[in-house]
């Protein structure tokens, strides 16, 4: 069963849009997680399948 | 079993749920944001998630929250992925926990819905260094999503 049912280009089931929703871009806890995953993947690299 | 009724602003970026239990309404964030890496022309998102902190106006994950409802959280931040995934679905999810009992919980939940929400979804895991197919019960470090090619909405 699918989650979401898509209703229309920016509408889904039990999903709503809302400009109330905050960017967290900026964030430095989002911005220490994306450095620490950004080592990550540079450090293992990516899969097989998705370096052919 | 239903997902918690989700927020995103218009950019489909950042996502906004309330977990209801016994210690209440706690509100929770999810945050898809690009990667920059080296060597590939993949679109690489990074998958943050954790519990708004009001003092700090800032995401926590390092609290346990406890509300008894760790597979709806877990549903819930699946359909933040399937919504945002849908938008894009040629970009890769990347997820990694802040400790191994938060990994596990990850993995877990994923090997839950692996022939259900996730089914559209090629998944690997990061184990010894290595990338692998996902499998369940294996201690993954990182993981990495994306929607089959032959996959064309949910």
């Amino acid at each position: 069963m699918a989650i979401l049912n898509k209703k229309e280009n920016n509408s889904y089931s039990g999903i709503s849009i809302s400009k109330k929703v905050k960017s967290r871009a900026q964030d430095p806890f989002i911005l220490k997680k994306v450095k620490e995953a950004e080592a990550f993947i540079n450090k293992y690299g990516l899969p097989a399948a998705l370096t052919r | 079993m239903t997902h918690y009724p989700l927020e995103t602003n218009p950019e489909y970026l950042d996502y906004e749920f309330l977990s209801i239990g016994p210690k209440g309404e706690i509100r929770k964030l999810v945050r898809f944001t690009r990667m920059e890496v080296a060597d590939t022309s993949l679109d690489i998102y990074n998958l943050a998630f954790g519990d708004y902190d009001k003092v700090g106006n800032t995401i926590d994950d390092d609290i346990i929250t406890d509300n008894k409802d760790p597979n709806q959280v877990l549903l819930t931040v699946a359909a933040a992925v399937l919504a945002f995934t849908e938008r894009q679905p040629e970009v890769l999810v990347f997820v990694q926990g802040n400790t191994p009992v938060r990994m596990r919980y990850y993995t877990m939940g994923i090997a839950t819905h692996l022939d259900g929400t996730l089914k559209g979804f090629d998944i690997w895991g990061n184990i010894d260094e290595e990338w692998e197919l996902f499998q369940p019960n294996r201690r993954y470090i990182g993981l990495l999503a994306r929607r089959k090619a032959t996959v064309a909405g949910v």
